[in-house]
């Protein structure tokens, strides 16, 4: 097992080299022309045009070959050094510290009652097998699978804000910001909110983070959820027809004890694979849903530079998700075969 | 000096019993929320309208305007100044006493090293050739290091702005107008920095030698990136990138103590979020895009349009339709943007857009007088003013905007004529055009849908007469879009036929707009090259220099309406758009004015009080409607009458229409901030209202009164 | 045969199948339906005019079918342009990135794929360490990142989408060539000294391409989604090209409708776009769903 993880840990700078140098030579496919844009807020401030567009290609050293520039990125990656984002007006590195609480805080609570209400319908999915609870359920989660995001949550946002006012976007009221970001008044522990705020005993400024918390996490969680129901579905299914449930029925167990005690242990090892996976997609998910919702978290900074041509940001990002995956799969590598003994890790 | 301005309301009716007030929320806070964040605080390097909002009440400079006026300058940290008679050497007397909010005193040494900073610092593509230009004659630090050396370019840096004793002496290159001069150092990248301090973050040891280290950083080399510490009535709490600005009142601020503690500049990108804020009361002036004015109808209780541009005392009347909002907007400001259609007189041989007629390369298109004319015949104003801008943007009379010496409000302008279209495109080219057709492709930059349907436009205009000349090649015109750095790159390249773009002055003066767009060697002519033909170049260029030699108004203007008639004549251009811009703000914002160069709220101006907590005599509850005596009065109705200060006012009833409000006295002295509104019912009319300001100074007086 | 039949007897797997011809029906009928105001540039979407408030659908306009788009038939979106045009032409968009996005995937994988299972040694080990590469990213974001090096526009999201989809087809066919590989009538080509690529071409991929091609139909719903997501981020075409996930990015400044009028003022801006997207992806998921059912039950879709 050791081995294997070292291995797969072995991976990671293979995959930052290898990628990061895929996007860097796609990038070769953009001028310095295009890409000084990222370094100028607005063209009206160039009165002079081409002297100082030159002038700003040479300063950012936009006119060498590829591979001068690549060398130059990956040094700083290997010394820590992500490059400046100028999207988020700091260094990669620390954007990505900055922003990644209330990603992490939206994920948390779109996980939690992913996994609860998606294990919980699938099972009784599975266990009502085509009967009503099954055919909706179906039908629920193949339309969630095909409602894009952007959609759901423009529609979502349009009913309970703009109709009824509920749930506002952004991440915190305006009065609650001003209170969080004095440290006179409030203590950032964890960068979370709807954590912080408990900490710090501020039952006010809780029920207005999650008052804002309310509708991206279940935009991030409808479209996952639907994937996770029907493998729980499925798994499900499989388990009730396997022969040691069908002998504790035979035993004459309660058809509950036999759900619950046999079945459902089996079935769901591997949701807890598909459920480690999906907590792990929620954080690419986490681009759309902070887009609309004005959420600023990582995926709303990394939209924002994508746009902006930011690339120190595009690419920081990007291998952060890639270091993020491979060490979530592992993970949940290691947990299955601590769940399932018949796996054997090599 | 006691001269005063009758107002004529129309008819006044009083009426009474108006009990709405709202209680202010947030009443020691200012909340500002815009779309983007400050790119940087250094004010050497920030050159954009976020930064320069918070640099503005943070840091002082030596003079400032006087409130709306962009023509009149009060001493700040400069105690006073004085000009030589040639005009080239000017001597500030620096005030002392003043501390900076780290605790350093303000000294002539920290003003010439904030010069002499900005100067050296010259990143490319800020401000720094502002002050370069008038001060060393130069476009850049780095072309006069290159002629110079680095150690002579920065003593003659050092010898432009000195310190002499208690004062600091600045001598110009050559002749520069002094207004202009002044804008320039009333601009937030002059603003005055705390040399020690500045030193100790790591910034220029003031020495000659090293300069270069300190010279073009990248924002985050720039020391004072995010740290700040002026002598302004504001100080910066806390910096939440790419959310939040707070700004906190400076307790021991040297001049008056601003109301307000605290101003909150908050982005938010969503529009739907900011109007929510708006409304909720959780911002107090808000960005609207001007797409969405519609959106905001339902909040605005008064719409007040006529600011005045450099006028020193005018009252602003209006009219509004929702007596219960809660919203003000300001509509028609000057704004100092203007859009322009470029015609490529000659193409760059290297360009790959060069347009066709009858099928073969014409690089020289557009060197065509009836073709420029066409094209010039080719933009609707009336629908495009209407639909793209909803009609609060004005067609410019040639090169000189609005508000500026030389604008011409007489000079004859195009406007769609189809007849006049054919008429030309007949003619253009000897007929050839007519007969064989082109193929041209007009550009716009990505994003910029205002440009773009300009360009659809002439696209629509002038494709439409094919069905004129059935039978021959058509003309066909394709709107292209390039994203801004490339369209920048190729349009200054002189690589595009026709395109769309803009211009914004720093400092207003016709010479900065003149020169630019018709002068060979400005930066937008070199373009189009217009010197292809030689003869009207030679013109624009006597011309354009004659105008910066005068000193006499008079006859500047009268030069720059001869430049502007001669590029009408010659269809020089297409003078798009000269946008105005509007300002949303809760009602309960008192003391706002608009100055056109400055760059955004003014925190030490302003406060927020309720309707009924500055108001004048018996909880001042007046308010006056405008209704026509034979007309049934609506509702509710109300006037106000409010003093946005600096000054006293006298406000004089005059009952002469033969009605009396009983409970409205005669006369009122208004304190700054303060103001006279009733509302209900209909009772009373008057006909005239006076205003006379007392202190002699210069006030701004908003009326409005509303059925 | 068999399959067909089983499609069309499933009442969810025969929805789908309707949805899709439904749009296949639409991209063709294009032109009828929605005749182009400039026939060299059908995709550009029509404006009635140049305001920026949305415009509430005419339906007096589907009296006639169809219906003029020059009568606003589903109302105008932000900028005027036409939303009945938009989807429209729209379809054939979706079309053009579903089938062109994984139809180039599959052919990389599939060389890919039977180079590295064919050949095996170093090669395969090269080429699977590459495949592994491309899928430790979350797909969404390694396509929003090349896009963004790429520069916006349609064929560069295409493009991006492509060069992150492969490697799933390539695994695919790689093990199931594995299994071919050393079937009997494999060894008796090669004994035969048949060249490798009439080996590879008649003998190997006409057996293994099939679930590869199941999964690959599976996936053109998903990636219309993930198409139009990118599109919706601004990373897409130039406003006004006639492409869904844009036309939804038009809603997003009216989604409050007007304050203190009627919230859901302009509905018709995400409704109708919206609803376009949601089938055709729907339609492509109940296929695809049914095909999986009947072709492998064992078959697990390539991506989560």
């Amino acid at each position: 097992m050791f081995a294997y993880i070292v291995r797969r840990l072995a991976l990671i700078p293979i995959l930052l080299v290898g990628v990061s140098a895929f996007i860097f030579g796609m990038l070769q496919l953009l001028s310095p022309w295009e890409r000084v844009a990222a370094y100028v807020s607005d063209p009206a401030a160039l009165r002079e045009g081409r002297d100082e567009l030159e002038l700003l290609i040479k300063k950012y050293g936009l006119d060498q070959p590829i591979h001068v520039q690549y060398l130059e990125w990956i040094k700083g990656v290997f010394q820590g050094n992500l490059g400046w984002s100028e999207a988020a007006r700091m260094p990669t590195l620390q954007a990505i510290a900055y922003y990644l609480p209330a990603s992490l805080e939206l994920t948390l609570w779109a996980a939690v009652p992913l996994l609860v209400i998606g294990i919980w319908l699938g099972v009784m999915s599975a266990v009502h097998h085509n009967r009503w609870i099954d055919h909706v359920t179906r039908f629920i989660s193949i339309t969630g699978w095909s409602f894009p995001t952007f959609v759901f949550g423009l529609v979502v946002l349009m009913i309970f804000y703009g109709a009824l006012g509920w749930f506002p976007p952004g991440r915190l009221s305006t009065w609650a910001s001003l209170v969080v970001n004095d440290p006179g008044q409030f203590r950032a522990v964890t960068g979370m909110y709807s954590v912080d705020a408990l900490l710090n005993g501020r039952l006010d400024i809780w029920a207005d983070a999650v008052r804002h918390l309310v509708l991206p996490a279940i935009t991030l969680a409808y479209l996952s959820w639907a994937l996770l129901v029907r493998v729980t579905r499925s798994s499900m299914l499989e388990t009730l027809r396997q022969e040691y449930v069908q002998t504790a029925r035979a035993k004459g167990l309660s058809e509950n004890k036999v759900i619950h005690r046999h079945a459902k242990r089996n079935a769901l090892i591997p949701v807890a694979t598909i459920g480690g996976m999906m907590v792990i997609g929620l954080l690419n998910g986490v681009v759309i849903t902070e887009t609309i919702f004005n959420y600023k978290g990582l995926g709303y900074w990394f939209a924002y530079a994508a746009r902006q041509l930011d690339i120190p940001a595009v690419l920081g990002f990007t291998m952060f998700n890639g270091v993020l995956m491979v060490v979530g799969n592992l993970v949940v590598d290691i947990l299955y075969a601590v769940i399932d003994p018949r796996v054997r890790l090599e | 000096m006691g001269w005063s301005r009758i107002v004529s309301v129309g008819l006044l009716a009083l009426v009474l019993g108006f009990g709405a007030s709202s209680q202010v929320k947030n009443p020691g806070q200012l909340i500002v929320v815009g779309t983007a964040d400050a790119i940087s605080l250094d004010p050497a390097w920030h050159y954009d309208i976020p930064s320069a909002q918070i640099i503005f009440n943070v840091y002082e400079t030596l003079v400032f305007y006087e409130r709306q006026r962009v023509d009149k300058f009060m001493p700040v940290l400069a105690e006073s100044w004085e000009v030589s008679s040639d005009g080239r050497v000017y001597t500030f007397t620096i005030r002392t006493g003043i501390k900076f909010h780290a605790g350093g005193d303000l000294t002539p040494e920290d003003v010439a090293y904030s010069f002499h900073r900005a100067m050296i610092q010259d990143r490319t593509g800020g401000p720094g050739k502002l002050i370069l230009e008038p001060l060393l004659g130069v476009k850049s630090m780095k072309a006069l290091a290159e002629a110079e050396g680095d150690v002579k370019a920065c003593e003659r840096v050092k010898a432009a702005v000195r310190v002499d004793g208690n004062k600091v002496v600045m001598t110009l290159a050559g002749p520069f107008p002094a207004e202009p001069f002044l804008q320039i150092l009333s601009g937030t990248w002059c603003a005055i920095v705390d040399k020690e301090w500045v030193i100790a973050q790591g910034g220029w040891d003031h020495d000659s030698a090293t300069w270069r280290k300190w010279h073009d950083p990248k924002v985050e080399a720039s020391e004072l990136f995010d740290k700040m510490n002026g002598t302004g009535p504001f100080m910066l709490k806390y910096w939440k990138k790419g959310d939040e600005i707070v700004l906190e009142r400076n307790e021991n601020y040297w001049g008056e103590k601003p109301k307000l503690q605290m101003g909150v500049f908050k982005v938010v990108t969503e529009w739907g979020t900011r109007l929510l804020m708006l409304k909720e009361g959780d911002a107090d002036f808000i960005a609207v895009p001007r797409a969405n004015i519609s959106a905001v109808e339902p909040l605005v209780g008064a719409e007040i349009s006529g600011y005045p541009i450099n006028k020193p005392f005018q009252p602003i009347v209006r009219l509004a339709k929702n007596p219960e909002g809660t919203v003000r907007v300001f509509k028609d400001l000057a704004g100092s943007s203007m859009d322009v259609g470029f015609m490529n007189f000659e193409l760059a041989a290297d360009s790959p857009f060069v347009p066709t007629l009858g099928g073969q390369p014409k690089p020289d298109l557009f060197s065509d007088l009836n073709l420029r004319k066409a094209f010039s015949y080719a933009i609707n104003w009336a629908v495009y003013l209407e639909d793209v801008y909803l009609g609060e943007a004005v067609q410019p009379r040639g090169v000189i905007p609005q508000g500026v010496l030389g604008h011409n409000p007489n000079q004859p302008v195009y406007g769609y004529n189809k007849a006049k279209i054919i008429e030309h495109l007949k003619l253009a080219w000897g007929g050839e055009v007519w007969e064989k057709g082109f193929n041209l492709q007009v550009f716009y930059n990505t994003g910029n849908l205002m440009r773009k349907a300009a360009c659809e436009m002439l696209e629509m205009y002038i494709e439409e007469l094919n069905k004129e000349r059935p039978g021959k090649p058509p003309f066909v015109i394709d709107v292209k879009d390039l994203a801004w750095a490339t369209f920048l790159g190729h349009a200054v390249a002189g690589r595009l036929p026709l395109w769309f773009s803009g211009w914004m002055a720093d400092y207003i003066d016709p010479h900065n707009w003149a020169h630019p767009f018709l002068h060979s060697a400005g930066s937008l002519a070199v373009r189009i090259n217009i010197t292809k033909d030689k003869a009207l170049s030679a013109q624009f260029d006597a011309l354009v220099s004659k105008g910066i030699g005068l000193l006499d108004p008079k006859a500047r203007e009268e030069v720059y309406f001869q430049i502007q008639a001669l590029s009408y004549e010659y269809a020089t251009h297409i003078w798009l758009v000269h946008a105005t811009a509007r300002s949303y703000q809760r009602m309960w914002v008192r003391g706002w004015y608009h100055n056109q160069l400055e760059p955004g709220a003014n925190l030490a101006a302003l406060w927020k009080a309720s309707l009924d907590s500055v108001t004048l005599g018996a909880r001042g509850s007046l308010v006056i409607y405008g209704a026509d005596a034979d007309k049934q009065p609506a509702k509710h109705l109300w006037f106000w009458i409010e003093n946005a200060g600096p000054g006293r006012v006298k406000v004089t009833f005059d009952w002469a229409g033969g009605y009396e409000a009983k409970d409205l006295a005669r006369e009122y002295i208004l304190e700054p901030g303060a103001f006279i509104t009733k509302g209900g019912p209909h009772t009373w009319r008057a006909s005239k209202v006076t205003v006379e300001e007392l202190d002699g100074k210069r006030n701004t007086v908003v009326m409005y009164n509303f059925p | 045969m068999k399959t067909a039949k089983r499609l069309v007897s499933n009442p969810l797997s025969l929805m789908g199948l309707v949805l899709v011809l439904l749009f296949v029906a639409i991209g063709a009928a294009a032109p009828w339906l929605a005749p182009p105001w400039q026939p060299a540039e059908p995709y550009r979407i029509p404006r009635h005019g140049f305001r920026a408030e949305p415009r509430p659908p005419n339906w007096g306009a589907w009296r006639t079918f169809p219906p003029e788009w020059r009568q606003r038939p589903l109302g105008t979106s932000e900028g005027q342009y036409d939303i009945y045009y938009g989807i429209v032409w729209g379809t054939r968009t979706a079309f053009r990135a579903g089938l062109v996005i994984t139809g180039f995937a599959v052919v990389i994988g599939l060389f890919i794929g039977s180079l590295a299972g064919y050949f095996g040694g170093w090669l395969d080990e090269g080429l699977m360490r590459v495949t592994e590469i491309f899928m430790a990213f979350p797909f969404l974001i390694a396509a929003i990142a090349l896009t963004a090096a790429l520069g916006r526009g349609i064929t560069n999201i295409m493009v991006a989408l492509i060069a992150f989809s492969w490697p799933g087809y390539a695994r695919l066919i790689r093990g199931d060539i594995l299994a071919l590989r050393e079937r009997d009538y494999v060894l008796a080509a090669r004994a035969l000294g048949a060249p490798h690529w009439r080996i590879i071409f008649r003998h190997i991929l006409p057996n293994a391409i099939f679930p590869t091609l199941v999964v690959a139909s599976m996936d053109i719903g998903s990636m219309v989604l993930s198409f139009s997501a990118l599109s919706f981020l601004g990373l897409g075409a130039e406003v006004g090209y006639a492409d869904w996930g844009q036309m939804i990015s038009f809603a997003r400044e009216w989604m409050l409708g007007t304050v203190g009028g009627n919230p859901l003022q302009y509905w018709y801006v995400v409704v109708f776009p919206g609803a376009a997207i949601l089938f055709f992806v729907l339609g492509w998921n109940l296929i695809g769903d049914a095909f999986r059912d009947i072709v492998d039950p064992r078959l697990r879709r390539v991506r989560g």
